[in-house]
């Protein structure tokens, strides 16, 4: 949790109704639980296992990560910016700590 | 003399090899619950997603994913759902999307594991219960439960 996300955005001032990209890569081991360490002991499951998006709390996309996504999940996904506000991202993981960050979009 | 003739026992050793060859490994079986629990029972019909994977992938820990699915987004017609399956991962299900109308764009992109040469198949479920379907076969150099990788 030491590093903030990383997070791009196509545009912030984008027109009512623009298409609007955003890529966010999060660190995170993304640690399946299959692994074993040096002594042979499993290494527990730690993952990102809920990552929510909304604009002014209005929901643009929510993704369920499984096992099978990348350490350091990066996601790319796209929003309709119908209206100015807080677009905020959370990253939830497996032991309920939060990683969060908000964007201002301002329309023009 | 046998109690069985020839022809009985090669009838029944027949018989036997055809259900171990029918019977789906567990894996499969796991795949079948994921996709019926996501479809509802529905026959999922081609088309209407876009799925972009390389055909060869260096790098089994990190797959692009990219994903876009054809829909207007409006209130009464929109995609409500997206399911990404690896079908022969450890844990098949690698990671599922939920869109509403309004804000969503119904197009991703990620990174994803996969643990051997197969193929990627991406589920997307509409309002109206509609199920599609588009599979990609991706080749593995090196899978990504490899040892040190």
């Amino acid at each position: 949790m030491s590093n903030p996300p990383r997070i791009w955005l196509s545009t912030k001032t984008p027109k009512q109704g623009e298409i609007v990209t955003v890529r966010t890569i999060v660190q995170h081991v993304m640690e399946t639980g299959f692994r074993k360490d040096a002594d042979g002991k499993t290494v527990p499951q730690k993952i990102i296992s809920k990552f929510d998006c909304t604009l002014n709390g209005k929901p643009v996309i929510s993704w369920t990560p499984g096992t099978g996504v990348s350490a350091n999940p990066y996601l790319e996904f796209r929003f309709r910016a119908e209206e100015a506000g807080e677009l905020k991202m959370v990253w939830v993981d497996d032991d309920k700590s939060v990683i969060e960050a908000v964007e201002k979009i301002t329309l023009t | 003399m046998n109690r069985f003739s020839r022809r009985q026992i090669l009838a029944l050793a027949g018989w036997v090899a055809a259900v171990m060859l029918l019977r789906p490994p567990r894996a499969e079986a796991q795949t079948q619950d994921i996709v019926s629990a996501f479809t509802g029972g529905k026959t999922p019909a081609a088309g209407k997603i876009e799925l972009d994977i390389p055909f060869t992938a260096d790098n089994a820990n990190s797959v692009p994913v990219g994903i876009r699915v054809d829909s207007p987004m409006t209130a009464d017609n929109y995609c409500s759902e997206v399911l990404v399956l690896a079908e022969k991962n450890p844990r098949p299900k690698v990671c599922s999307f939920k869109f509403e109308p309004g804000l969503s764009v119904p197009y991703l992109s990620t990174r994803i594991r996969l643990a051997e040469s197969q193929n990627v198949a991406v589920f997307a479920k509409m309002n109206d219960g509609s199920v599609f379907v588009t599979r990609k076969s991706v080749t593995v150099t090196t899978g990504a439960c490899a040892p040190g990788g």
